[in-house]
């Protein structure tokens, strides 16, 4: 066990316990190490432009050997304790040998800056495209850079920068730091967990702080027995933003990065099992091939930052009635596994939600992994999110729409809608309605018109009730148009 | 034409490598020796009178060096209707008004501190729209006033009801637009301290340094001459920083009694409350024309929610006027602009300055007359364009004129007809919108003028010291190549000097796309002057006249192939018996007039810039979102000093102007911002954003700096209007109240379904 956090910073070590390693790594950076580059905006994740690199051990090759991974994080929510055994790079240090960077050359030559303030959080997106070695198409870099916001170049020539660069060989960030030392470094480091206790004097109030970051399930387990109130903090998109806008003052945080246990997707003729600490990113490759429609809301989910710390248990724990896994997984008749010292056992989602925000899931458990039976290739599935904007926007209202046939004939048909109520609702009424009908306009039209009377949705600052009302009946025609009209006519 | 070696070139901005590395310093990252930082208390009711402050509490907080009230500054009034107080006492207006002010070693125990600040109120009745606020027995917010109406700007020309009798076909719509933010990257910033004489140093995110120097001076009690003013790298401000706020006086008083510098820095949330907005305008546009497509006249009425104190931005109306009546030809035209107090949000300058608003209600009312009459949007528009050296009714004297250039390449482009869309519920539609935006600044102040120095040193290195702000625009780059262009050196070797009030001169501000224009103008005077004397000089190394001479590449050539460099005429100049440096000095302030007080007439910019663009939509009408796929800018714009720099504003303006009009909004309920945040509060991200082509018109102004007018704002003023129109063609459906979020799409789409 350890007192103290190790991080590399620029290449540079340092060792950080007590209150330091309590606070966001933009503060870390900007106020105790001097590294103003890394701008702070908003402070919850919406603008990136906090974004650095963290490089973390990635699984060894067929050699044997490891190497960093770099991704892209927001700076600003993740805290030092989420970070333990990682190495940051900020826009200081990212140059070619003693040289200006090329994407940095880039976006000078395109001038893709102009007040700049947002630049190095673009730079730094634009790095760990590189360093994932991406190719640059528009399409891929209007993705890839849905992270940050810019209020001054209309991201065109943003956009042309990254264009530009593809056609040169970039050298990889890692060239500039002695990354053998750094790895074992972190190899003697990760088989220990951290601890750190320590307490917190001002103005005549003293507070007791601590958190922990175990190396296995079952040191997590335990502590989580052992200590009362325990924050687990999975990828930290939604916790760290409650910190920062003082909703929560966590005392006691357990941080879930080094549980390798839970970081797989394994699947078997029966099940695809997702684990814990499965990132965003991770899940959304995987879908890719093997999940198209979850793909394709995981591809408008939020931005690559958030996707690369976020995870699938952390959506569903934080129990958000708009959190966009929802109606998939309420549609799939997903499973998720609770593990306590007592052992392990499974809850169907559809029992999982009791309240808003009211999980059917003790304090001294904890999620370890989600699961669902695989789906038959010609089942329709469709899962939708309505919001003002493409990406990175919270919705107002999503869906996910499951239906099996049998002689063209709805046999199954399962809907879920969120951000209609205090949970995401399955419609019972409705799917009645569909059993052993053909896909028609009319089936549709009248499925609408009674998934409108099975929900009571409010009004708040995204959307009214009415709204809400009408695209309950109205998501059951899109999606007709989108899926039916193109089945029947293949029948 | 002459071949330009630095005008006219894609040249990336002088200050980018400083930004790309992380090196750029603004105002959020430097800190001064003993530095403490400072947050404010703002009020917790839209109305109430003060009953007591009891800042015991927070003063006792560890870390708290001291809280300040009214009571630590003498009694002061400043702003546009000098209805503002730094630090209210007696009565708090709207939710954002300023109470305390605390400072304390740290940013967090600031705020902690604010909060323990106990303040007992007797809450007022309050007034939260325009027709509450004009109601008989309303509670009055300014005391010292009979109403809460402010103003009523007036304006006609011709007569109306004979334009109307006249008319064939006649349209009237309503339309509403909403509080929109300016949502800069950094957040309002400052830093003031004093020396041991009294005297103030600020470090401030404005836009009008000297106009901040005055106000200041009159909000603080003391004499503008002991401030000055230093403006670090700003990270964006789009007409946020073009007056003075409480907060600029508060870090003051804040720095005087704890006498050590203090910051005062916005979170986020706060940008969004205590900032200023863009004023919501309820307006009523009746417009006509004739079956052979003339127009006949325009009627505009409108309302606009100030808030409860009076900015700069109380003038938008005398904007929106300008479209009204000069945007097309239109012989008869009446407008009408109510200004009017409310407890809201306080309203300023954003970015188009009521161009975007009018834009909006002018270009719908164009469309619907289009319609009504048969015509092709475009052609209709060719047919009622405004021609270059005319003067309008209003005696706005039009001198290079592309509108008709834009509107003809939007036609050709218009040939190529949308592709419609694969699913039944997914409709396309193409619109146009356009705008008229002043091209050479605006006289808005005494003096539009901005001063200039042009030095060269021994080494031959050239500086321009000019009064203009860098905002991020790229001013300092395209000054820097009109003044390289002037003395024939590399841009490189000009450095621009504008952040500090002690050492440029005076500048009304960097606002009204004005600066390419009148700092332009002030730094070619100047460079011009400088050139003379090294003419001067070089002539007599030289032994040819001066007016034989040029520069070429740091050299000045005789007409016999000699030369000379420009370090060696400088040094020669200088060091001699009687030696003079070379230096040209210039203050340029264009040939306009402030408008009448009464008519309104009058011609406020030396020079018109126009702009059209085409909107291509996708309306799915289940869910009533919509998709902009193109978007096609084309902008008169003189001539493009920097056409990378051209593009960088109309696309940045494209994503200001397509939040506008599809996603951005601040939601306020009685008073109080529901959405201060980016999580409610939607920009257009770089998925949102749609292809964008760029068509440069370049009329070549006769008085512009080698022909160039102003394009700061125009990319952002008329998106909304040619989306809104983009969308009635796709779905047969008007919008009139910007967002058109899917919520008021569909709810439209319904509302036509329902017959
Ligand atoms: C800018 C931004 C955009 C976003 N966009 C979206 C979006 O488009 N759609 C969407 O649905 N969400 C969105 N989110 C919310 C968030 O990213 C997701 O909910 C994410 O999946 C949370 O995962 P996490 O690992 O970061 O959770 P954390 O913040 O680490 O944890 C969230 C909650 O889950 C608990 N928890 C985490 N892991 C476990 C576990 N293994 N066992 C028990 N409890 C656990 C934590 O204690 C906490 O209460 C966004 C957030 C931000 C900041
Ligand atoms: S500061 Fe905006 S995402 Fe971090
Ligand atoms: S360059 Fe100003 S916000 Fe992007």
């Amino acid at each position: 066990m350890r007192d103290y956090l190790l991080i590399y910073v620029n290449g540079r070590r340092y060792q950080v316990s007590g209150a330091q390693g309590f606070q966001s790594l933009s503060d870390f950076l900007r106020y105790d190490l001097g590294l103003v580059g890394t701008k702070v905006v908003c402070a919850e994740g919406d603008c990136g432009s906090c974004t650095v690199l963290v490089g973390r051990i990635g699984l060894p090759n067929s050699e044997g050997d490891s190497k960093l991974n770099y991704q892209s994080i927001n700076s600003c929510i993740q805290y030092l304790y989420q970070l333990d055994c990682a190495h940051i790079i900020t826009v200081e240090a990212l140059k070619n040998k003693e040289q200006i960077h090329p994407i940095q050359q880039a976006m000078v030559d395109a001038m893709g800056s102009q007040c700049g303030y947002c630049t190095p959080g673009f730079v730094m997106s634009l790095a760990a495209m590189q360093e994932k070695e991406e190719v640059m198409t528009r399409k891929s870099v209007q993705d890839g850079l849905t992270g940050n916001l810019c209020r001054c170049t209309g991201y065109e020539q943003i956009i042309d920068a990254a264009l530009n660069l593809d056609a040169k060989p970039v050298p990889s960030v890692t060239e500039n730091f002695d990354e053998k030392t750094i790895l074992s470094d972190f190899a003697v480091y990760l088989t220990q967990a951290v601890f750190c206790e320590f307490e917190e004097n001002w103005n005549g109030v003293a507070r007791k702080l601590k958190y922990f970051v175990p190396v296995s399930l079952a040191e997590a387990v335990s502590f989580q027995q052992k200590n009362d109130n325990v924050t687990v903090v999975a990828g930290g998109t939604d916790i760290s933003v409650q910190i920062n806008k003082e909703r929560i003052e966590p005392d006691c945080i357990m941080s879930l990065v080094h549980l390798s246990e839970l970081k797989s997707i394994f699947v078997d003729e029966q099940f695809v099992t997702v684990g814990a600490r499965v990132s965003w990113s991770e899940l959304g490759k995987f879908c890719q091939k093997n999940l198209p429609q979850l793909a394709e809301i995981i591809a408008i989910f939020a931005s690559p930052q958030i996707k690369n710390c976020g995870t699938l248990a952390g959506n569903i724990a934080n129990a958000s009635p708009i959190a966009d896994s929802l109606p998939f997984l309420y549609v799939i008749e997903a499973e998720v596994e609770l593990t306590s010292p007592d052992g392990v056992r499974w809850l169907e989602i559809n029992q999982f939600y009791q309240g808003y925000k009211k999980l059917a899931m003790n304090p001294d458990e904890l999620i370890t992994s989600i699961r669902w039976q695989m789906q038959d290739p010609d089942d329709l599935l469709k899962l939708y999110k309505v919001s003002k904007r493409k990406d990175l926007d919270i919705s107002t209202f999503t869906a996910g729409i499951y239906i099996k046939m049998n002689n063209n004939k709805i046999q199954i048909s399962r809907l879920a809608y969120g951000g209609v109520g205090p949970v995401v609702l399955r419609l019972p009424e409705t799917e009645q309605f569909l059993y052993n009908k053909a896909l028609t306009l009319e089936t549709f039209l009248q499925a609408g018109k009674i998934a409108r009377e099975e929900i009571q949705p409010i009004s708040d600052v995204r959307s009214s009730a009415d709204y809400r009302l009408q695209l309950a009946e109205n998501i059951l025609m899109k999606f007709y148009y989108e899926c039916c009209k193109h089945q029947v006519k293949k029948a | 034409m002459k071949e330009f070696s630095a005008v006219g070139k894609r040249i990336p901005k002088t200050d980018a490598p400083d930004k790309v590395t992380g090196r750029a310093t603004y105002g959020q990252d430097f800190k001064l020796p003993g530095m403490l930082h400072g947050a404010i208390r703002y009020s917790d009711h839209a109305h109430a009178r003060i009953l007591n402050i009891d800042t015991s509490k927070a003063e006792a907080l560890e870390g708290v060096k001291c809280v300040v009230t009214a009571d630590d500054v003498p009694e002061t009034r400043f702003g546009f209707y000098k209805d503002n107080m730094p630090l209210k006492k007696d009565v708090v207006r709207s939710h954002r008004d300023e109470i305390a002010g605390v400072v304390a070693v740290n940013e967090m125990i600031a705020r902690q501190a604010v909060k323990l600040i106990k303040i007992e109120y007797e809450i007022l009745p309050a007034v939260f729209n325009v027709a509450d606020a004009m109601a008989e027995n309303a509670p009055l917010i300014q005391p010292n006033r009979d109403s809460n109406h402010l103003i009523t700007n007036t304006y006609n020309h011709g007569d109306v009801e004979q334009g109307e009798a006249e008319s064939d076909v006649v349209v009237e719509v309503t339309c509403k637009l909403p509080y929109v933010n300016h949502a800069s990257m950094e957040t309002c910033v400052i830093v003031a301290k004093f020396d041991h004489s009294q005297n103030l140093t600020l470090w401030s995110t404005t836009q009008i340094p000297f106009l901040l120097q005055k106000d200041l001076g009159a909000a603080l009690g003391m004499s503008p001459k002991n401030i000055r003013i230093l403006q670090p790298t700003i990270g964006g401000a789009f007409g946020r920083e073009l007056d003075i706020y409480p907060y600029h006086p508060i870090a003051a008083i804040m720095a005087k009694k704890a006498q050590v510098p203090v910051r005062l820095c916005f979170s986020r949330e706060e940008e969004f409350r205590a900032g200023p907005q863009r004023q919501p305008v309820e307006v009523t546009i009746r417009a006509g024309a004739k079956n052979n497509g003339d127009l006949t006249f325009r009627d505009v009425s409108m309302t606009l929610d100030v808030g409860a104190y009076v900015s700069w931005g109380s003038t938008t109306p005398m904007v929106m006027m300008e479209t009204t009546a000069s945007f097309y030809r239109v012989p008869h035209v009446r407008f009408k602009a109510d200004c009017v107090y409310t407890n809201n949000l306080i309203t300023g300058a954003m970015r188009g300055y009521g161009n975007p608003q009018s834009s909006f209600y002018v270009e719908s009312a164009m469309d619907m007359l289009a319609e009504k009459l048969g015509m092709d949007p475009i052609q209709f528009r060719i047919q009622n364009a405004n021609q270059p050296n005319t003067i309008t009714e209003q005696g706005l004297k039009i001198t290079s004129c592309g509108l008709e250039d834009c509107l003809k390449a939007l036609a050709e482009r218009a040939e190529t007809k949308l592709e419609p869309a694969a699913q039944p519920h997914l409709k396309r539609g193409r619109g146009v919108g356009g705008t008229l935006n002043v091209g050479g600044g605006a006289r808005i102040y005494r003096s539009d003028g901005c001063g200039a120095t042009v030095k060269v040193d021994d080494f031959g290195h050239v500086s321009l010291i000019t009064g203009s702000t860098e905002i991020g625009q790229g001013s300092e780059t395209v000054l820097a190549q009109m003044v390289a262009e002037i003395l024939s050196v590399p841009v490189d070797d000009v450095r621009v000097i504008n952040s500090d009030t002690d050492v440029k001169m005076w500048d009304v501000g960097v606002h009204a796309s004005r600066t390419t224009f009148i700092a332009g103008n002030a730094a070619c005077l100047a460079a011009k002057e400088a050139l003379g004397q090294i003419f001067e000089t070089a002539s007599e190394l030289l032994g040819a006249s001066p007016d034989s001479l040029k520069a070429e590449n740091g050299q000045i050539i005789a007409p016999d192939g000699k030369s000379v460099s420009l370090s060696k005429v400088v040094r020669s100049r200088h060091f001699r018996s009687g030696g003079q440096m070379v230096f040209g000095q210039a203050f340029y302030d264009p040939p306009t007039e402030l408008v009448d007080k009464d008519s309104y007439h009058g011609n406020i910019s030396p020079a018109y810039g126009f702009g059209m663009q085409m909107a291509d939509v996708e309306v799915d009408t289940e869910t009533g979102q919509v998709r902009v796929l193109k978007l096609i800018c084309a902008k008169d714009i003189g001539r493009a000093i920097n056409p990378m720099a051209v593009e960088g504003q109309i696309e940045g303006g494209a994503q200001m102007g397509l939040g506008y009009a599809l996603s951005e909004e601040v939601v306020i309920k009685e008073g109080k911002v529901m959405n201060p945040n980016f999580v409610d509060y939607r920009l257009f991200t770089s998925a949102d954003m749609p292809e964008i082509e760029n068509i440069m018109i370049e009329s070549n102004d006769p008085e512009g700096p080698f022909g160039a007018k102003g394009i700061g704002e125009m990319g952002s003023s008329c998106v909304a209007a040619a989306v809104t129109n983009a969308i009635y063609d796709a779905v047969g459906v008007r919008l009139t109240q910007p967002p058109m979020t899917p919520e008021r799409v569909l709810a439209a789409l319904d509302t036509k379904a329902a017959g």
